[in-house]
C-alpha cells in the first residue's frame, strides 16, 4: 500500500506534467475540434463522469465476480466509460474529428508509472498474474512465482510513448487524426493478451470481463481508424 | 462581461451547494487520515492524504471562484464534478478502493 500510494502520486505528477509539456511544446491548447471554452468545460466534465463511472463499475464488477468485497477501480473500464461519454458528447455537439490525442501522452505516462505501483502493491492489489516457471516470475508473498503482468503493461505503454514522442514531430497530421485510436488499439490489444495471464474468473466462453471490455475497445479503435482512413483518402 | 458577477440558474446553485458539502466532507475525512497517518510516522501515506486535502481545497477554491466570478456556467459544472468525483476518485488510490481506504485510515 505504501509503495502503491507513492507511485499513484508519482503517476499523477508524471501524467499531468508530461501531458502539459507535450501540449505546450506542440501548441495543443485544447482538444482538436473543441471550439470554445464552454464546450471544452462540458467535454471535460462528461469525460470525467464517464471515466469515474466506467472505472468503478467495471473494477468493482470484476472484484465481485472473483468473490471479493468492496469497490475497485479499473483503467480499462475508465477508458471505456470515457470513450462512450466522449463519443456521445461529440455526436450531439456535431464534432466529427478525433479529440483524444490531447490526453494520450499524459495517459500513457500515468499507466506506465501507475502499473509499477500496482506491481509493488503485490497480492492485495489483485493485479498480479498467474503462476509461471519463467525465470522472470515474481513471488508476491504467497510462495508462487507469478507473471508480473503489471510490468508487461507498463513496458508496452512505454514503447508506445517512445514511439509517439519520436514520431509525432514527423507525422503530426497522422497523430492528430488517428493517434488516439492507435493508442486505444494498442492499449486494448496488449490488455486483451495480458488478461490470459491473470487469475480473473471467466465470464463468457473462457474470457473474463476485461477481455470483453478490451474487445469492445478494439472494435471501436479499428472502426474509427477505418473511418478516419476513408475520410483521409 | 469582465468583472461582472453572473446570475446563476437555481439548478447550478443547488449542484454547487451539494458539491461543496461533498468536498468539505472529503477534505475533513482526509485531514483526519493525514493526522492519523502522520502521527504513526507513515510519511508516504500521510503525504498522500495531505496531497488529497490540498487538491480538494484547491478544487473547492476553483468552484467557488468560478461560481462567484463572471465565467460561464460550464466552468462551475466542471469544477463541481472535480470536487465531487474527480479528487475523491484519485484520492482513494490503488485499484482496490475500500481495502486501501481502510489502510489509509490506519
Amino acid at each position: 500500500m505504501l509503495w502503491h500510494s507513492l507511485f499513484d502520486l508519482l503517476a499523477l505528477l508524471c501524467g499531468v506534467s508530461l501531458g502539459a509539456w507535450f501540449r505546450r511544446r506542440y501548441a495543443l491548447a485544447q482538444p482538436v475540434g473543441i471550439e470554445s471554452a464552454s464546450q471544452q468545460h462540458y467535454y471535460l466534465a462528461i469525460l470525467l463522469l464517464g471515466l469515474a463511472l466506467g472505472s468503478v463499475l467495471f473494477g468493482s464488477w470484476n472484484l465481485w465476480l472473483a468473490g471479493g468485497e468492496g469497490l475497485a477501480k479499473s483503467l480499462a473500464g475508465g477508458l471505456f466509460g470515457a470513450i462512450v461519454t466522449a463519443e456521445l458528447f461529440k455526436y450531439f455537439s456535431g464534432i466529427r474529428r478525433s479529440t483524444g490525442l490531447y490526453f494520450v501522452p499524459g495517459l500513457l505516462s500515468l499507466i506506465i508509472v501507475g502499473r509499477i505501483g500496482c506491481f509493488f502493491g503485490g497480492l492485495a492489489d489483485y493485479t498480479y498474474g498467474i503462476p509461471t516457471d519463467l525465470p522472470w516470475g515474481v513471488d508476491f508473498g504467497d510462495g508462487l512465482r507469478r507473471h508480473p503482468v503489471q510490468l508487461y503493461e507498463a513496458l508496452s505503454m512505454l514503447l508506445l510513448l517512445l514511439f509517439l514522442l519520436f514520431d509525432y514531430p514527423q507525422r503530426r497530421a497522422f497523430w492528430l487524426r488517428q493517434g488516439f485510436y492507435l493508442f486505444v488499439l494498442v492499449y486494448a490489444g496488449q490488455r486483451f493478451a495480458w488478461e490470459f495471464l491473470k487469475p480473473y474468473p471467466p465470464l463468457v466462453g473462457g474470457l473474463n470481463l476485461f477481455h470483453l471490455v478490451s474487445l469492445a475497445l478494439l472494435v471501436y479503435a479499428l472502426g474509427m481508424l477505418h473511418r478516419s482512413w476513408r475520410h483521409a483518402e | 462581461m469582465n468583472g461582472v458577477k453572473q446570475q446563476r440558474p437555481i439548478w447550478l446553485s443547488l449542484l454547487m451547494a451539494l458539491a461543496v458539502l461533498c468536498g468539505v466532507g472529503v477534505l475533513l475525512l482526509f485531514a483526519g487520515f493525514t493526522l492519523i497517518t502522520l502521527s504513526e510516522n507513515d510519511w508516504v501515506t500521510g503525504m498522500w492524504n495531505l496531497f488529497t486535502v490540498v487538491a480538494e481545497g484547491y478544487a473547492l477554491y476553483r468552484v467557488n471562484s468560478a461560481y462567484g466570478g463572471a465565467g460561464p456556467d460550464s466552468a462551475v459544472v466542471l469544477w463541481t464534478l472535480v470536487v465531487a468525483i474527480g479528487v475523491p476518485l484519485v484520492a482513494f488510490g490503488g485499484c482496490a478502493v475500500i481495502p486501501s481506504t481502510l489502510r489509509i485510515a490506519g
